[in-house]
């Protein structure tokens, strides 16, 4: 017996639920189960949520940019993914909406869901208004005159470091620093805003300033981007954003195409027009620069991916390294598959060992499947040595 | 071979794994819940001390669980008016016979227990009711009945709960065919899934504080026993022959691999359990997301084993 080993895309989903578990757990031992205490927010006495709130933000900012400039993700890669594309109209819009809500219901989206688990009937009330809304949106989106609004102020894939014109290398690094030098200060903003405040704060909403340690460990925040400034100083950087591409043999790929061709998505990174022209059966044209259309970071891991360029891939495009599955580069791209798939393999020699004539029947074999042209068959296997001559003559007795 | 290339293509002749919809993990949850449910009234009408109102009334709970269960059931049959033909015979090494009439014993032993939980008050207030349908008088002699011989009935809904309980897990395990199926452990697996989604399905209602202790002691119990059994079931699979090894790797990295976990040992089973044991020392209002999640959770373990088991 050997010792389960969950599948990425499958232990991915079991984590998640155990992170939810322990977020919703946390959220309402903080008190964020509570609609007076995040109403407070609004009215200056307690800025507890926001605090939270900005501490998260600039604690996954910070760990995915130290992270990246050590080469070990892709910074890119995972904000495309994992943010939305910039909508500016609807997003402005929707921010008053949700602020709104947030003050009409006590509870935002999230904490909602964790008063409906404390047994808060608000808290259920509220959850229902989101799905209520979600549900009346989505039958109104795509209707004339709001799907216009829906798709006002596309920007796409938009970053701070795009609005101040940074270089790509150095932007998202200078950004977190900024960011981060916001919440400090913000931070010490709010703790004089709750002094300032604390005269008009209701009994169940009272502030929670930060102790020492809790400032220590906020301060700290300040110096992790200093640290990712440097390290974009070591070479071994994340300017090798792209993991290192592991290879396939033509002949595996071949195999695979026939045998389980379920099990295997093949992507051709050439051009469209050449694509179309010629490609490997079953093969998708996807050209390079629109390989980040296809979500590869969010698709089921279930398949393994094959790139195939028009050569060799030095390495992986950034779009498929989010691919939570396998991901192959095919053994000398097109050029690779042509030399060994659509042209007939060199005549054997008489004599050929039995491994080589396997080999020719088998390139002979997926020529003629993905081209229609028979291959002379292979010569004869050379003929056994004959036996030493049976004493006594033939028959039964000897 | 002509003559099985064209047979083959008959749904009639050609075996179809996937048979059983919805409506078999329905009656399984509820039958299970309506299982855990007999055998804790009679646990509470044995306990000593005072029992809450609501808490008389919950011995109704069974047979109205094993109704919407037994109405599910009765979607999943294909000729549905031959559905009598269970009650003319009785083979004692089919589970569906056993099934048949350990169903039909339910009804009577369950409401004569709930009947004889119930205080004077209640039960006129059921008479009155129960009186433009004749019934009045009837119900009164039944629960006279139910009073002198409670004892027994206790007994009787004890061993009838864990009979059906154990039932709905053998149903599946009979049918040693289907890899995930073939283990002697889903009976008692599926007995202490019943008496914690029983258990959690009576604690959604408004009982006494010793009451609904009670009923948390015996969840947590019931929660601990399903999870050692499903180790010694996955145990059990893995370690056994190919077969078995094919329908544990279902659970175990195979597509059911997240939801197993998830919703049945994650959400069903370690949560509510967490949330039970951290209760009393963190002051958390579980009185309803620990029960709801273990109602999720025993569901879910039905839902998956029968689809799962048909993959």
């Amino acid at each position: 017996m050997t010792l389960p080993i969950l599948p990425t895309h499958q232990l991915g989903l079991v984590l998640a639920v155990l992170i939810g578990f322990a977020f919703g757990f946390v959220l309402e031992r903080a008190g964020f189960g509570r609609a007076p205490k995040l109403a407070a927010q609004f009215y200056g006495t307690d800025m507890t949520v926001f605090k939270v709130m900005f501490s998260a933000i600039v604690t996954a900012m910070l760990g995915l940019v130290l992270a990246s400039t050590m080469g070990l993700a892709d910074f890119k890669a995972v904000a495309d993914s994992a943010a939305s594309a910039t909508f500016l109209v609807p997003m402005v819009a929707g921010g008053f909406l949700l602020g709104a809500g947030f003050i009409i219901s006590g509870y935002c989206p999230g904490t909602s869901f964790v008063a409906t688990a404390s047994g808060k009937l608000d808290g259920l009330y509220t959850v229902l208004g989101v799905i209520v809304g979600q549900v009346v949106w989505a039958e109104l989106e795509w209707r004339p005159g709001f799907a216009s609004f829906h798709n006002a102020g596309n920007f796409g894939n938009y970053y701070l470091w795009d609005l101040f014109h940074l270089p790509a290398r150095t932007g998202p690094v200078v950004m977190a620093l900024a960011v981060t030098a916001m919440a400090v200060a913000c931070f010490f903003g709010a703790e004089k805003l709750e002094k300032v405040l604390a005269r008009r704060a209701s009994p169940v909403a009272m502030a929670t300033p930060a102790r020492r340690p809790g400032r220590l460990i906020f301060a700290g925040f300040a110096a992790v981007p200093l640290v990712a400034l440097a390290g974009l100083a070591i070479p071994s950087g994340s300017r090798a954003q792209a993991r290192g591409a592991a290879t396939i043999a033509q002949v595996d790929l071949a195999r695979r195409l026939f045998d389980e061709p379920w099990k295997v998505r093949v992507l051709d990174l050439r051009s469209f027009e050449v694509c179309s022209g010629k490609r490997i059966p079953g093969a998708e044209c996807v050209p390079a620069d629109k390989l980040s259309t296809l979500g590869l970071a969010e698709a089921s891991s279930s398949l393994d991916l094959v790139l195939v360029g028009e050569g060799d891939l030095s390495e992986l495009p950034a779009p498929a390294s989010a691919y939570p599955g396998r991901v192959f580069a095919l053994q000398g791209g097109w050029k690779g598959w042509e030399a060994f798939a659509l042209t007939p393999p060199a005549p054997l020699a008489a004599g050929a060992s039995a491994a080589e004539i396997e080999l020719y029947q088998l390139r002979a074999g997926i020529r003629s499947a993905m081209t229609g042209m028979k291959t002379a068959p292979p010569p004869p296997p050379p003929a056994a040595a004959p036996g030493a001559p049976r004493k006594g003559g033939a028959g039964c007795s000897g | 071979m002509n003559e099985i290339d064209i047979a083959r293509h008959s749904l009639l002749i050609d075996p179809q794994l996937h048979i059983w919809g919805w409506e078999i993990p329905v009656y399984l949850f509820l039958g299970g819940m309506a299982a855990g449910v007999m055998v804790l009234t009679s646990l509470l009408v044995a306990r000593k001390g005072e029992r809450s109102p609501v808490g008389c009334w919950l011995g109704f709970a069974a047979p109205v669980l094993v109704t919407v269960g037994m109405a599910a059931l009765f979607f999943d049959l294909a000729f549905k008016l031959h559905a009598w033909r269970f009650y003319l015979a009785f083979r004692w090494t089919s589970p569906m016979s056993w099934g048949a009439w350990i169903l039909v014993a339910v009804y009577p032993a369950s409401l004569a227990l709930a009947l004889a939980s119930l205080g004077d008050g209640q039960a006129e207030r059921l008479a009155i009711h129960l009186r433009r349908f004749g019934l009045a008088e009837p119900m009164r002699r039944f629960r006279d009945f139910a009073r002198v011989h409670l004892a027994g009935l206790r007994w009787t809904n004890l061993g009838l709960g864990i009979a059906l309980g154990v039932y709905t897990g053998i149903l599946l395990s009979t049918l040693g065919a289907r890899a995930l199926w073939s283990s002697p452990v889903l009976g008692p697996l599926f007995l202490t899934s019943g008496l914690s989604t029983g258990a959690a399905f009576l604690m959604l209602f408004r009982l006494s504080e010793e009451e609904r202790h009670f009923l948390a002691f015996w969840d947590k119990v019931a929660m601990g026993l399903e999870v050692a059994l499903l180790l010694l079931f996955l145990l059990g699979l893995s370690t056994g022959g190919a077969e078995g090894q094919r329908g544990a790797a279902l659970l175990l990295g195979g597509p059911w691999t997240a939801p197993f976990w998830s919703l049945v040992v994650i959400a069903g089973l370690a949560m509510p359990l967490l949330l039970e044991t951290l209760k009393s020392r963190l002051h958390l209002r579980t009185a309803t997301m620990a029960p709801l999640l273990v109602l999720v959770g025993g569901f879910a373990l039905r839902w998956i084993m029968v689809a799962a088991g048909q993959a």
